[in-house]
């Protein structure tokens, strides 16, 4: 009989050593990668999708809410609407000069480009909110609140008003999750616009730059050059605004030159983006 | 024996949330921090490894929900994070902040390289230096300043839960 409840027979319960109980954690974490890896938990987690997203979407609205409050209270109303008309005066004539300058190129560039271009003109958009940006700062994904139900495919392209966002990379019924071009993980071939001959490829970096690479030497490229996708390998349409071009290395000993690119978009304030649907990606 | 489940889980999943959803809107770009990792060192230091890494592999899976990195990543680096931080005796200085606090440090640099590495098995580019330097040092720093917020909860929640056994002489 215990000695703490004379009711109650005495129980001795053995305590788990740490290594068995760290073994069995860690096994567990190994078995849901696993799991998951065979889509077992596919349904489990559109499941949780589903009634997280609500959530996610208040959540982010009440965030959003406040900071607009905090900023209020430092800035007087009427200059802070000026402000914003201003910027998105400034966007619109930046994606403005970006399009007719694309413009001008395709008049001057082969025809079958321009009739590749009027082919795709007729794009569809269908605007989403961003609900959620990836849990861990490491890795450069958003949550957007629209998904399968809505038309989204896996591969659809990304872009907000400044410019190329990402594209889808996986989706559930009601959400879809972007690949930002600045995660390391996201490869663009990109283009200096008004140079057709100077590609790159574009990959992330941790910083919210792009690495340009493998720009032939023979292009010239300079600093405030504008970067828009190629084309070239059918993940993305062409001309989409990219960047900036903020600093060049160009070496007589490499073949190639690398081009340190700013985007257009302002990747950690994104509130809505805008998913093209009407351009189908190349599936290699 | 233990936190029981129906407190930890919204603990967590709030945590979760305000990580992903809520900072992030605020637009703060330097401000992301980790609730997480921090409450499951506290609670390391607070409650042991019998504890922790429970609550290290829920916190974990939950990241891993509003996560695009491969699912189990968050909850593997997370449940060995816990072991590590509740090895040795920590608990016996639970009652002063400093341990935590120093140890969140830590702990975001240890999770933060573990979660890169994981990252590179499943075959993810990763710029290892620039993302120290960039995302894992500046976030622990970040961790550790509201660290301290983060166990004056957390200590609260841990005497309210704590057991308390009546001895019947």
């Amino acid at each position: 009989m215990s000695l703490l409840n004379p009711r109650r027979p005495a129980t001795i319960v053995p305590a788990p050593s740490p290594i068995a109980w760290l073994l069995l954690f860690v096994a567990l974490s190994i078995g849901a990668t696993l799991a998951n890896a065979r889509h077992l938990l596919d349904t489990p987690r559109d499941v949780a999708s589903r009634v997280i997203a609500p959530l996610q979407v208040g959540v982010s609205r009440v965030a959003s809410t406040a900071s607009e409050l905090f900023s209020g209270w430092s800035e007087l109303s009427h200059l802070r609407e000026e402000n914003a008309a201003l910027r998105q005066t400034v966007d619109e004539l930046v994606k403005e000069t970006v399009t007719l300058r694309a413009a001008e190129l395709e008049n001057r560039e082969l025809r079958e480009q321009l009739r590749y271009s009027r082919e795709n003109a007729g794009q569809d958009f269908l605007t989403a909110e961003v609900i959620a940006f990836d849990s861990s700062s490491l890795v450069g994904k958003v949550v957007i609140g629209r998904g399968a139900d809505a038309g989204i495919e896996d591969g659809m392209t990304v872009k907000s008003t400044a410019g190329l966002v990402g594209r889808v990379v996986s989706r559930t019924a009601t959400t879809s999750t972007v690949l930002m071009i600045v995660d390391p993980s996201s490869s663009v071939i990109g283009a200096i616009q008004g140079t057709p001959g100077a590609t790159g490829t574009l990959k992330g970096q941790p910083d919210g730059r792009l690495l340009m690479q493998h720009i032939p030497q023979a292009e010239t490229v300079k600093v405030n050059d504008i970067v828009v996708t190629s084309g070239l390998g059918g993940a993305f349409p062409a001309n989409v605004p990219i960047g900036r071009v903020v600093q060049l290395e160009t070496k007589d000993v490499d073949m190639f030159q690398v081009a340190i690119v700013e985007p257009f978009v302002d990747f950690r304030k994104l509130r809505r983006v805008m998913v093209d649907t009407g351009f189908t990606p190349t599936k290699l | 024996m233990g936190t029981p489940w129906w407190v930890a889980t919204p603990l967590l999943f709030g945590a979760v949330l305000l990580q992903s959803s809520f900072f992030p809107a605020l637009g703060i770009a330097w401000l992301r921090p980790d609730f997480v990792l921090q409450m499951v060192v506290i609670w390391a230091v607070l409650r042991g490894w019998r504890e922790a890494l429970p609550w290290g592999f829920v916190g974990g899976l939950l990241l891993d929900l509003f996560s695009g990195a491969p699912f189990g990543t968050a909850a593997l680096a997370l449940v060995l994070v816990a072991f590590c931080c509740s090895a040795g005796n920590a608990s016996a200085f639970r009652d002063n902040p400093l341990l935590p606090v120093v140890m969140v440090f830590w702990a975001s640099v240890l999770y933060g390289l573990l979660y890169l590495f994981l990252l590179r098995t499943h075959e993810v580019p990763v710029p290892w230096l620039t993302s120290l330097r960039l995302v894992v040092v500046p976030g622990a720093i970040v961790n550790t300043v509201l660290a301290p917020l983060t166990f004056w909860l957390l200590t609260r929640i841990e005497r309210r839960t704590r057991r308390t056994i009546a001895v019947d002489w």
